[in-house]
């Protein structure tokens, strides 16, 4: 079959050009990852406990943005209960640890597990509504969540808290320098990375990509749209579980007031500030979240207004006006 | 033996009859071309035999199996892929990636081997270079091709296509015209809309006319074709160019 060699060769050449294409991607892809690391370690080069705190506070937000990411990057859901996920990790923690006496690592699991499951009931709203209406929907479980922390006194402590969560212990040490508990939280957050980086290649991945760019087209694919929706939003309850116990053991305490809605909205600005899908973009905006967050602490009136500003812009960017779907109201 | 089939489908909306007791089927290797004017109920068909739409009366039968309860996912775990009127893709997703959703159901686990599918489906459809590029930025042609080779990559049983060539023109609608026909004859049922009357006269193996909802023909291309219910409605289906090609 002489006549059909040339178009074997051009068959070939075509394909092992596109291999070339997708091994460039993967080698770009695969560098991004150490220099995550050797960002993550300057901070402890710094003998400064106040830059590893924020550090640390940093890395927790890009834990839970992460998580974040995984239901409004990857799945298109525009939810606003984060924060409440983020509480049901804490709060199981403290609860576990400080009430019950539960060796605080062995609480790390429990508190995935149950905002992961949190995070799929959360999810059953998104199984009949959607868009706007799911973000006022969500609104109000995060608010009701609020309730339960602030009023089940018995077990959350109601306004008061948890004020004595007790510190992780390792080998007898106890972790309670800013640098240790910093490196903690940036271990965690290269897991998390991994995690979400290995999520987004994978069919999974792509099938709540589908989910996002059009229900109906993912559904001629095959992709169960409702199971696929659940299974996001308890991913997502995973990642800030493990944001909430972070939380929890570095500062030793559980208090209500962190988990509000304000939280949420600061948790969606550190997303769409890097642009939803992109993971890596996703930890610089929890970053400068939190370096902001720490710059205005001594200036209550501008931290207020700073929050304001992030409520607007996050109207502004449902609205469509940092895209091309904005048109101007006639 | 029919692989896919309606039966007795009924449907309206808000008054307005869109199909009324309906019957068609393809069997496997057939490849049953869906004529009609716009309103007829093509559409509307075509989203019924893929779960889309389920129909108020009537059922949607898979290797003899009801399947009318499945919905689009079951269905097309199944086996049963379409396209669509307007092509729907994943914009900011690369083709590649597009073409690889196609997968989603497919029995092959291994990301290599998925993607040698995907690389052999695009050089199948002369779109090979186009692997890395963002769907947002190709034209109407290569996204109708593009979808189509999501359609076909994981080797469906049954495939619905809504007007598979518009947009494509000359030798690009007729070699996709050879494609589907040669898909068929592998013994793929296959249902298609098509306006273009010369690409029904030669790949498809029966015609089934829809008017107003009703099935007013069916029956081998050749006969429906010449038969007056074509000529009722040849105006908005472009007879002459079918009279130039089968000339």
């Amino acid at each position: 079959m002489e006549g059909s060699r040339p178009l074997e060769v051009a068959q070939q050449l075509r394909w092992f050009a596109a291999a070339r294409l997708r091994r460039h991607a993967r080698l770009r892809r695969h560098a991004r990852l150490p220099t995550l690391v050797v960002l993550l370690v300057l901070p402890l080069l710094i003998p400064s406990a106040h830059v590893a705190s924020v550090a640390r506070t940093a890395a927790t937000y890009g834990v839970l943005a992460l998580g974040y990411a995984v239901v409004l990057g990857l799945c298109g859901q525009f939810t606003m209960a984060h924060a409440a996920l983020f509480g049901v990790g804490a709060y199981a923690a403290g609860i576990l640890a400080a009430n019950l006496g539960v060796d605080p690592w062995l609480t790390l699991p429990v508190a995935i597990v149950l905002a992961a499951i949190a995070g799929a009931v959360l999810g059953l709203s998104a199984l009949r509504v959607a868009g706007d209406l799911l973000a006022i929907v969500t609104l109000a479980a995060g608010q009701l969540a609020q309730l339960v922390f602030v009023g089940w006194t018995p077990v959350t402590g109601g306004n008061a808290g948890i004020p004595d969560v007790p510190a992780l212990r390792l080998g007898g040490h106890l972790l309670i320098e800013e640098h240790e508990l910093y490196l903690l939280a940036a271990l965690v957050l290269v897991l998390a990375v991994v995690c979400l980086d290995r999520l987004k290649g994978s069919g999974f991945g792509l099938a709540l990509q589908s989910i996002r760019e059009d229900e109906v087209l993912a559904a001629a694919n095959g992709v169960a749209v409702g199971g696929h929706k659940l299974i996001a939003f308890a991913l997502s309850g995973a990642f800030a579980g493990a944001a909430g116990w972070l939380e929890a053991t570095a500062i030793g305490a559980v208090s209500p007031t962190t988990y509000d809605v304000v939280l949420s909205v600061l948790v969606a600005v550190m997303v769409l500030l890097a642009g939803a899908g992109r993971v890596y973009a996703v930890l610089a905006g929890a970053a400068f979240v939190a370096v902001l967050q720490d710059l205005l602490s001594s200036l209550p009136l501008v931290e207020t207004g700073a929050i304001g500003a992030a409520i607007v812009a996050v109207i502004m960017w449902r609205s469509g006006v940092f895209t091309r779907r904005w048109r101007p109201a006639l | 033996m029919s692989l896919l089939a309606a039966v007795g489908l009924s449907q309206s909306f808000g008054g307005v009859t869109a199909l009324e007791d309906v019957s068609v089927e393809a069997g496997p290797g057939e490849l049953v071309g869906i004529l009609g004017p716009n309103g007829s109920g093509k559409t509307t068909l075509v989203d019924a035999l893929t779960g889309m739409l389920r129909p108020e009366r009537g059922r949607i039968e898979l290797g003899g199996v009801d399947v009318t309860a499945r919905g689009a996912a079951g269905l097309a775990r199944l086996g049963v892929a379409r396209t669509f009127q307007t092509t729907r893709l994943m914009e900011p997703l690369t083709v590649g990636d597009n073409v690889l959703l196609g997968l989603h159901c497919a029995a092959v686990r291994r990301r290599r081997s998925r993607l040698q599918l995907v690389d052999a489906m695009l050089d199948a459809l002369g779109i090979a270079d186009l692997d890395g590029r963002v769907v947002r930025e190709l034209s109407h042609g290569q996204r109708r091709r593009v979808e189509l080779a999501r359609a076909l990559v994981g080797s469906p049983r049954a495939l619905v296509l809504d007007e598979p060539t518009a947009g494509l023109f000359g030798p690009d609608a007729q070699a996709v015209a050879q494609l589907l026909a040669g898909v068929a004859e592998s013994g793929v049922a296959m249902f298609m809309i098509e306006h273009d009357l010369g690409v029904v006269a030669e790949v498809c193996t029966r015609v089934v006319v829809l008017d107003r909802g009703l099935v007013v023909d069916q029956g081998p291309t050749r006969a429906v074709l010449a038969g007056d219910a074509v000529a009722a409605i040849s105006g908005e289906l472009g007879r002459d160019r079918f009279e130039a090609v089968s000339a």
